[in-house]
């Protein structure tokens, strides 16, 4: 026989004065990759599905991002994420750079 | 320079004996080392990028450095690239060293192009004619092709 369940009771959310709710992403790094005139295009998607992990069809997104537009953000990371990536990257010989995304 | 076998997952290329002497002196002339590499960032203004930037260069070149001694030390090593009739060689590499012998090659051919003041040539940019800046073309031509070759094999079974 159904039988009738309290609801259990919630209690009301605290609200401290003085915080919000967060609305932004946290501050984070973007790993940017910048056209330069001596990459091979072949090299460059290598590059990208290398370190990356991404497959052919991404990498080459990218690679002509970085190409028709002069630079493709790659990802966002913390800063020593962001770090070991743009080491990755330069030890590939491609112009790579972190920029702060605060958006 | 071609692939002649995947085995367990080593990599086996043939080298001619001028590909190898070829390669050596490519991975000779890149221990002149680059004389440029990117900035860890281009912004100005933010002071975590900036405090991290010295030691970030400083690992940059020790990492360009490393990848071009050992790729040199594969190529001398006879347990590694074995000499076979004819003078042509049999160059044994995981996956892994392969990309390192990538990364040395292109740091070559990139070397030669920045010793050539970083032309565009698509752009229209031209060079003076000089037997200075011809070793530096014919470096980055044969550099290409070795880096070519490098793909091909990398990506074989794609």
């Amino acid at each position: 026989m159904p039988t009738t369940v309290e609801p259990p009771t919630v209690p009301a959310p605290v609200v401290t004065p003085g915080e919000s709710t967060r609305t932004t992403r946290d501050p984070g790094y973007l790993v940017v990759c910048w056209n330069d005139p001596v990459n091979l295009m072949p090299y460059v998607t290598h590059v990208f599905q290398t370190v990356f992990g991404w497959d052919r069809r991404k990498a080459e997104r990218h690679m002509l991002e970085v190409h028709n537009q002069g630079r493709s953000v790659l990802v966002r990371e913390s800063l020593e994420e962001a770090q070991v990536h743009v080491h990755k990257l330069q030890g590939y010989s491609l112009q790579a750079t972190l920029e702060r995304d605060d958006a | 320079m071609n692939l002649l076998s995947r085995d367990g997952g080593r990599l086996v290329f043939h080298l001619t004996r001028r590909e190898h002497y070829l390669l050596r002196v490519l991975l000779r002339l890149a221990r002149r080392g680059r004389r440029t590499h990117a900035p860890l960032s281009r912004a100005v203004d933010d002071p975590l990028a900036a405090a991290a930037a010295e030691a970030f260069a400083a690992g940059i070149v020790a990492h360009h450095d490393r990848t071009r001694s050992e790729a040199e030390a594969w190529l001398k090593d006879p347990r590694r690239c074995i000499r076979g009739r004819g003078g042509s060689f049999g160059l044994t590499l995981t996956p892994s060293e392969t990309e390192t012998l990538l990364q040395a090659i292109n740091a070559a051919r990139v070397g030669a192009w920045e010793s050539l003041g970083s032309p565009d040539f698509e752009m229209g940019e031209r060079i003076q004619a000089d037997p200075t800046n011809l070793r530096a073309v014919v470096t980055m031509g044969l550099a290409e092709q070795f880096v070519g070759e490098l793909l091909r094999a990398l990506h074989e079974t794609d």
